[in-house]
């Protein structure tokens, strides 16, 4: 069932990413990484390598469906994944001010990881400077629209994946 | 070994982890074909997803617009709000199909003055990041789009395909950074470098010092570079800076086509090369 839901996620992050996003950058100027936002996602309710392995597979289909360096994604992604998996003991995980803070951590992030990349594996390409507002206004966009990702998705796993699995497990009440 | 795998597997799902991405950013910094079977089965899986979810966007989104601009109009001249209401179903049902036809009569006529074979095509998708600007369109290998194809909208020059499944292909923008047309000024045939520095907002670059210029004079592809055929519209001056850049002229241009709006457009069936 964790399985299935997962790949569902992993579909509609694609799907919506290269559909829904590009409306959001006609009025904004940038669209928001929904793909940054379910790993993110993934990495508060998984463990590390769950978590690693869904962040890597996700990035590469990002990276496969763009024209970007391929393997900057996925590397970003699956590492960012990991991470999270690693600091969510330490955080609030249902408070807004948190994911409004790993949105913006996370983000960053990313965009370092993947000019970085760009950097060392094509530097005779070089990154425009009227690039920046773009990428600032990206990082914006994720971090506004975390928590409500977080409590949407989550909320949806609980319906679906959560309650009906532990449904069977409850004891009955005592007599 | 097994109780071994167990103590150490987070390190070695990490090395195994680090392993692949560094691995596929080498091939892909020295843009190996050795992928193009993933990229043809991602094409073929998302291609039709797409297509599913942005047909209804589309059609709320022209709904969306034309309640806006209903809604202003009602703003600034209250008298006409009462012929509007009544005016607004036959609008509604009309409008969608008048403006497709008229973008699809504008695409035909553009075919008709073309010499070369053209296939039409929608936009079914964008680019999944921000840091690339590509589309998807709804014809592939078996309709006989290949990659290194010229793509073109009745405006100008919108890109060239860079990956294509049987049904679905993937185009790389004029708006990328990392795209550039070789152009020719029509009215004086000097000649530079068609860039984009935004989303509608582009520069002619290597333009020499004493060539004549004026803001308005459009520019054609001029059939260098072997992608895109000589004498397609790619853009228009905007602006000419007295400063250079050294030995050459800084020139701001805009492209022709405006790529918020791209819904159809036309696949040049040329061979690349």
């Amino acid at each position: 069932m964790y399985l299935l839901f997962y790949l569902l996620l992993f579909l509609a992050t694609i799907v919506f990413q290269t559909t829904v996003a590009e409306y959001v950058a006609d009025g904004v100027g940038a669209k928001p990484d929904l793909v940054l936002l379910a790993v993110l996602y993934a990495g508060a309710r998984r463990k590390g390598g769950v978590a690693l392995s869904f962040g890597f597979l996700l990035g590469l289909a990002q990276d496969i469906l763009s024209e970007g360096l391929l393997g900057s994604n996925a590397f970003s992604k699956g590492l960012l994944g990991y991470l999270m998996a690693h600091v969510r003991r330490h955080l609030a995980m249902r408070n807004v001010s948190t994911w409004l803070g790993l949105g913006l951590t996370a983000s960053v992030a990313d965009a370092c990881l993947i000019a970085l990349s760009l950097l060392v594996f094509l530097p005779e390409v070089p990154i425009p400077a009227a690039f920046l507002p773009v990428l600032a206004k990206g990082v914006a966009l994720n971090t506004v629209l975390a928590p409500i990702v977080f409590h949407t998705v989550d909320s949806v796993e609980e319906r679906l994946v959560r309650a009906p699995m532990g449904a069977g497990l409850r004891t009955p009440p005592r007599a | 070994m097994l109780g071994l795998f167990h103590r150490h597997r987070q390190g070695l799902l990490l090395t195994l982890f680090l392993m692949c991405s560094l691995t596929l950013m080498t091939l892909g910094a020295r843009r190996r074909r050795s992928l193009t079977l993933l990229d043809r089965a991602a094409l073929a899986t998302v291609g039709p997803l797409q297509s599913l979810v942005s047909s209804p966007i589309g059609w709320g989104r022209s709904i969306f617009e034309e309640y806006v601009s209903l809604w202003r109009v009602q703003q600034e001249n209250e008298r006409l709000r009462a012929e509007l209401a009544r005016l607004r179903a036959r609008v509604n049902a009309m409008g969608e199909a008048r403006l497709r036809a008229e973008r699809l009569q504008a695409l035909l006529a553009f075919k008709e003055s073309q010499s070369l074979p053209a296939l039409a095509a929608r936009v079914v998708g964008w680019d999944a990041t921000n840091w690339g600007k590509t589309v998807v369109v709804n014809r592939g290998g078996a309709d006989g789009a290949r990659p290194g194809m010229p793509v073109v909208a009745h405006a100008g020059v919108v890109g060239r395909i860079i990956k294509a499944s049987d049904h679905y292909a993937q185009v790389l923008l004029l708006t990328d950074y990392r795209s550039a047309v070789d152009v020719l000024v029509q009215r004086s045939r000097a000649s530079g470098v068609f860039v984009m520095r935004g989303a509608q907002r582009g520069a002619l670059k290597y333009v020499s010092r004493d060539a004549e210029l004026r803001v308005g004079d459009a520019l054609i592809s001029s059939g260098l570079g072997g992608v895109f055929p000589k004498g397609l519209m790619v853009g228009r001056i905007t602006d000419i800076s007295p400063d250079g850049d050294g030995l050459f002229r800084s020139v701001e241009a805009a492209p022709a086509v405006d790529f918020r709006r791209l819904e159809e457009v036309l696949i040049l069936l040329k061979r690349p090369g």
